[in-house]
């Protein structure tokens, strides 16, 4: 074999020679070819001796041997041609290319034939037969030196009869190889010429040196042992750390052998070394990846599986996690069937659904999840968290092209983790539960149909039902009253339709308890399409507010009817006691309670949040007033203004102040005489404040200059009611008629809401005009 | 209309105010039948008394005089409420009765009893 690759470069020497003449016509290359020739001669004898057991690969060195023949013939041909000045011919025959097809094949050849010898070496490092065959496993080439050796050894039992001159030979043929003679000293004596591409030192430097000195070798068992090993079994192998010329470091795979020689010569230790630092790297980093990748396992709980299914063979595989999880000791086998059996039934057609979806051809999803109970042999259950992914390879005949290869994921028990997230959903579900059953309100949720989806207790106590008589049913089947139920429905249908939230006031209670009155706020419910499904709402008990509004209206009105009752019963009692007075007396009187009387009915009509002035002034001039024949209004009055809404203390005020100024004016003024007019104008003022002006002015009067009537009347006006109001009252007995100007801060007689109503200073107040009242 | 003779029944829990009502009457030229100061007094007075018109205080010591109401009407015979609420808390079916508001002056009274005659 080595002799082989020997042969191969002796060719291609000669080659060189023959080209180098043919290019330069120089017969000084033509030394080389001739070497090279009987070089050939020398290495097709050794060749020739290279003891091999098997015919055939006699039989491809005699191919070999030929091959070699004709190229350095073809060689020898171009060179005598050209010698002979045949220079076209010698071309042609170069350019035939028949030089480059023999050593083609001649490689060929030579490539299969040591691959043979390999074979064949490989058989007698299984039987034993040559324990040095084990040393140099890796080198073919330097195998089928020393096979060559120990087979001969072997065979003959005879002494080795290589001399060191043909080990030197041989050793050459190390070529790049990593390879050292030394002797048991370890002085090297021979130092190949990879050696110096591995630790950078030439074999010059390193010939004659110690090795381990030279390389400062580190070993991982002592020397002394591996000494000990050679001695004993003719070598070694191991690993050792070697420190480069350059003070690096390199990692070899080292052999060992121990060539005895001939009887009396020293022993020599053939020493090849092969640089695995890459691969111990590469080794030291896969190892980390597969360290990490274990962490990473490890961490998440997550065991490794895989099933394979092909025509050949099915096989399951578990890691020990996988086979942990499910309870089952770390050397159990694990199949389908161990699998499906431990399965707890209901949850079988589930864990089966998952592969068969991934697994199926046609399904574009080849992954899946799923989670499933199993019952542990010890009768734990467990929950088992399993991805899986299908793996798939090319088949035109199936469906998709392609079939299922392989099916592989994790598998992680989730056991307490599902029970931790139940524990906290219950939780978190309680705490709403409790949330809403405590809430002071109905809490509940309808679906389109006004199907009860949830309630909280307070419905359920309300209705008087259990859940289950509730859930899944409409108002009009759980609750008693029909008419209630109508209601309810209708407000919900017409909630969802319109889609937008309500606050309604509803009555439902239940059989033989008093009617109880609810504000809802209802709110569609809505999916993610916003499409309206449903509605939930939240009712508020209002039964008492409902009461004591009504307690209050009711109070409100009985007060009313007190106050005109007592009203009534003090013009009874005034009535009685001036049953004998003067009747113009008894008349001011009774005309004057009734004012009182009439300016409350105005108040109690707006609840005695305020009154509005022209019904204010309507009321106490309706006794003053006549209609014509055909009905229209008095026309002995104008009466104008804006819009004035009074606080009850002024309307009263005004009232009665009204009332004085039309019972003299029917006395004495304009209206007791005939063509007497009066005036009602109000305005308001804007200057600094907003004040309101009003004038009382009466016409067509002609009275004595004289004439005084400051009684009660002007009294009430000048003093009571410019209390009352804050306002200034100028009150004018004129002949021409009483003229009498109420001047007051608009703050004070408006109700302080109505205030807001004024805009400030600078704008026109926005009161509406009318015409005469 | 000349309300001289007329027969009228009182029906008023304030005694002050029946007083005040019975002078009215008095000098309007009518004849007071009786002051019924409550409700059962004054459904057997409508049920069994001769009367032309009847004034009715609508609240009766916490009772309305409707049921007198009603039998009045049964018997085709005028009246009037006399009554400090107004006409709000009337029912439907007594909304064309005339209403007196209390106070009251005689005047207002003789109007109301002509309009009980003409309804």
């Amino acid at each position: 074999m080595l002799t082989s690759e020997v042969m191969l470069s002796t060719l291609k020497d000669a080659e060189t020679g023959q080209r180098g003449f043919l290019l330069t016509g120089d017969p000084g290359y033509l030394q080389p070819l001739g070497t090279a020739q009987t070089k050939l001669d020398a290495e097709l004898t050794d060749l020739d001796q290279t003891p091999l057991s098997t015919p055939m690969m006699a039989e491809e060195i005699v191919t070999i041997r030929a091959l070699a023949k004709a190229r350095i013939t073809e060689l020898g041909v171009t060179v005598a041609l050209v010698s002979n000045g045949q220079g076209e011919a010698a071309l042609r025959t170069v350019r035939s290319d028949d030089g480059k097809r023999i050593m083609d094949a001649l490689r060929v050849k030579v490539d299969s034939w040591q691959a043979g010898a390999r074979a064949e070496l490989e058989q007698a490092q299984a039987h034993a037969l040559w324990a040095w065959a084990g040393v140099i496993g890796t080198r073919a080439v330097a195998l089928m030196l020393l096979g060559g050796v120990a087979l001969t050894y072997r065979r003959a039992s005879r002494a080795v009869t290589l001399t060191m001159a043909s080990l030197k030979r041989f050793t050459q043929a190390f070529g790049l190889s990593h390879g050292m003679l030394r002797t048991k000293e370890g002085r090297i004596t021979f130092w190949a010429e990879g050696m110096e591409q591995l630790y950078g030192y030439t074999a010059q430097e390193a010939v004659g040196q110690i090795s381990h000195q030279l390389l400062g070798t580190q070993f991982s068992i002592p020397l002394a042992e591996i000494e000990s090993a050679v001695r004993e079994n003719g070598h070694w192998q191991g690993e050792l750390i070697h420190r480069r010329r350059d003070g690096s470091f390199v990692v070899v795979a080292s052999h060992w052998a121990l060539y005895e020689g001939l009887p009396g010569a020293p022993a020599i230790v053939i020493e090849i070394n092969n640089d695995i630092t890459t691969q111990k790297n590469a080794e030291a980093a896969l190892r980390d990846k597969e360290i990490s990748l274990r962490l990473a396992l490890d961490a998440s709980e997550l065991g490794f599986w895989y099933f394979l299914k092909t025509a050949e063979r099915r096989e399951t595989f578990w890691d020990e996690r996988c086979k942990a999880i499910f309870g089952l000791p770390a050397d159990h086998s694990v199949d389908y069937t161990t699998w499906l059996g431990m399965l707890h039934p209901d949850d079988r057609d589930g864990a089966l659904a998952g592969p068969a979806r991934a697994s199926d051809p046609d399904d574009p999803n080849d992954d899946y999840a799923s989670e499933y109970r199993v019952t542990r042999p010890d009768g734990r259950l467990v929950l088992v968290a399993v991805t899986g992914r299908a793996l798939f390879q090319p088949d035109p005949e199936a469906p998709s092209s392609r079939r299922v290869r392989c099916t592989l994921g994790t598998m992680r028990d989730v056991t307490e983790i599902r029970a931790m997230e139940r524990q906290q959903r219950e939780h978190a579900s309680a705490l709403l539960q409790t949330i809403i059953d405590t809430a002071p309100g109905l809490i509940f949720a309808k679906d389109l149909g006004g199907r009860m989806l949830a309630a909280n207790q307070a419905v359920l106590d309300l209705i008087g039902k259990p859940w289950d008589q509730i859930k899944g049913h409409t108002d009009q089947e759980f609750l008693d009253d029909p008419a209630e139920s109508a209601v309810v429905m209708a407000n919900d249908r017409r909630i969802m339709e319109r889609g937008a939230i309500e606050e309604v006031e509803e009555t439902v209670g239940s059989a033989g308890v008093s009617r109880r009155i609810w504000l809802s706020t209802k709110t569609p419910m809505r999916d993610a399409g916003q499409k309206v499904i449903g509605l939930v709402g939240v009712s508020v008990e209002i039964t008492e507010r409902k009461k004591t509004e009504e307690r209050l209206q009711t109070l409100v009105h009985e007060l009313n009817h007190r106050v005109k009752n007592t009203l009534a019963t003090v013009q009874a009692i005034a009535m009685q006691t001036l049953r004998r007075a003067d009747p113009m007396l008894r008349a001011a009187l009774d005309s004057r309670l009734l004012a009182l009387a009439s300016a409350h009915d105005v108040l109690t009509r707006e609840s005695w949040q305020g009154a509005n002035l022209h019904d204010v002034i309507s009321t106490a001039l309706a006794p003053f007033r006549g209609r014509d024949d055909s009905g229209r209004d008095d026309t002995r009055f104008t009466i104008s203004g804006p819009a004035l809404r009074l606080q009850p203390r002024a309307a009263l005020s005004l009232s009665m102040a009204l009332h004085e100024l039309a019972t003299n004016a029917l006395k004495f003024g304009a209206l007791a005489v005939a063509g007497g007019h009066v005036a009602l104008h109000w305005d308001i003022e804007e200057t600094d404040t907003l004040r309101f002006r009003l004038i009382w002015s009466e016409t067509g009067v002609r009275l004595p200059s004289e004439t005084s009537h400051r009684g009660f009347g002007s009294k009430l006006i000048e003093h009571v009611v410019a209390r009352d109001l804050a306002a200034k009252i100028n009150l004018d007995f004129a002949a021409t008629g009483v003229v009498c100007t109420v001047d007051a801060l608009v703050s004070e007689i408006v109700p302080a809401e109505e205030m807001m109503e004024f805009p400030h200073v600078g704008r026109t107040p926005q009161v509406g005009r009318t015409g005469a009242a | 209309m000349d309300l001289t003779g007329q027969r009228v029944l009182i029906v008023e829990d304030e005694g002050i105010v029946a007083m005040v009502v019975e002078d009215y009457l008095e000098a309007l030229g009518c004849t007071v039948v009786m002051v019924a100061a409550r409700l059962e007094e004054g459904l057997a007075a409508a049920r069994d008394h001769v009367i032309d018109l009847a004034i009715l205080d609508v609240n009766l010591a916490g009772k309305v005089s409707y049921p007198i109401a009603e039998i009045l009407r049964g018997r085709g015979i005028p009246f009037l409420f006399a009554t400090g609420y107004g006409t709000a808390g009337l029912p439907l079916e007594l909304r064309n009765v005339p209403v007196l508001a209390k106070p009251f002056r005689q005047i207002d009274l003789a109007s109301a009893m002509v309009a009980a005659h003409s309804v």
